[in-house]
């Protein structure tokens, strides 16, 4: 026994070496397995975000679920105006409705859950979705509709904003063109989304928005 | 004076090499997108009287829960000691028992879509305990492992740390040299 105990103190000293030699080749760490299991886009009931847009104040919140278009979805006051998201683990979507007015009246050209980010977020990810149809107003108004988006997982950043640091945001490029008669437009933004959080910044052209404080919900 | 001390252990103790499957389950939050996935490992061990130093590299890959081209590839390589408690000695070539261990590591990662993806890498520490069956020149094994990877970043006067849990139950066949 007596004879043992040096040698194994020998061999436990060789394994510790070891480990610590292992240990320094993972150096700091990549906070890969940190991303993995973050949540980049929550939204539980209660949740509350204010952002500065261009100088003014602008309060987002998640009110509840609801079902719209026989979809259950959540939804989300931005600004106090209902907008209305499902989220899978693949993919979140949100209702977008395309209306055209014609002699005072507001007919729908479009109305459906289109696809806004592609989960789980990894660098480099790209997804698009185009949408077209034909839609004939007041019998002979023939309008052509196209929505596209794709978007692009850029760049994993470290983001200061009024609220506070945020690190390992992803950052999520986006390009969304509608053809659809006098309602035609063209938008490219970058949105900033943080673990836990959600959307911390969001650059178009120069206006930028920022987070100023988040209350989580439940 | 290393060389030495290491020829003597090498003449005196017994070597083991061998591999092992099982399952590993994702916790502390992984869990909620990843699924359960196939485990794969190698072993090779030096055991002097109740202790056996262990170099182990295992891997998994988890996939996503609903149907995705995403995968979690997990790949661990670590340095570890055992410490056997024998129960029973029905012969003098075989004894079975129960057995304690801890080790430490690394784990490289990586997170692909499709056609591209995320690399990684973190310290690691496991504790573990398990059964165990020596008989002539195999050792039969099975047990639990909590692996724990350490994440951390600091940003500005802040550090986040994040702490990943991987549960392990294998098994194993190995080799007594």
């Amino acid at each position: 026994m007596s004879s043992n105990s040096p040698r194994r103190a020998a061999l436990v000293a060789l394994a510790a070496v070891a480990a610590l030699w292992l240990g320094s080749l993972a150096g700091c760490s990549d906070m890969t397995l940190f991303r993995a299991e973050s949540d980049y886009f929550p939204l539980m009931a209660s949740s509350r975000w204010t952002y500065d847009v261009a100088g003014n104040t602008a309060i987002d919140s998640v009110a509840g679920d609801s079902s719209v278009d026989d979809r259950a979805c959540v939804v989300v006051l931005r600004d106090y105006a209902p907008e209305y998201w499902t989220k899978q683990a693949t993919e979140v979507r949100q209702l977008t409705r395309l209306t055209a007015n014609r002699d005072g009246q507001d007919y729908v050209l479009e109305e459906r859950y289109g696809l806004v980010y592609q989960l789980p977020f990894v660098q480099g990810a790209t997804w698009s979705e185009s949408f077209r149809d034909t839609v004939v107003l007041m019998g002979t108004d023939t309008v052509f509709l196209k929505d596209s988006l794709s978007g692009h997982v850029a760049a994993i950043e470290d983001v200061a904003t009024p609220a506070g640091t945020f690190v390992q945001c992803y950052r999520v490029e986006t390009h969304r063109e509608v053809e659809a008669a006098e309602l035609s437009f063209t938008a490219d933004y970058a949105e900033w989304l943080a673990p836990g959080v959600g959307l911390v910044k969001r650059v178009t052209g120069t206006d930028s928005t920022v987070l100023t404080g988040y209350e989580p919900g439940h | 004076m290393l060389s030495l001390l290491i020829a003597s252990l090498l003449v005196t103790g017994g070597f083991e090499a061998g591999g092992g499957v099982g399952v590993v389950f994702p916790a502390s939050g992984l869990e909620s997108n990843h699924s359960d996935a196939a485990l794969f490992g190698v072993n090779l061990g030096y055991k002097t009287g109740p202790s056996r130093f262990m170099l182990d590299y295992g891997y998994a890959g988890l996939h996503a829960k609903q149907a995705s081209p995403y995968r979690l590839d997990i790949n661990e390589l670590s340095v570890g000691y055992g410490h056997e408690f024998i129960v029973g000695r029905p012969a003098t070539t075989s004894d079975w028992g129960f057995e304690a261990s801890a080790a430490a590591g690394v784990g490289l990662f990586g997170r692909t879509l499709g056609s591209v993806g995320e690399t990684g890498k973190s310290p690691s520490g496991h504790l573990g305990v398990g059964f165990f069956q020596r008989q002539n020149h195999s050792r039969l094994s099975l047990g639990l492992d909590n692996i724990v990877f350490i994440e951390s970043q600091s940003a500005g006067s802040a550090r986040t740390v994040a702490l990943t849990d991987l549960i392990e139950l294998k098994g194993g066949v190995t080799y007594v040299f």
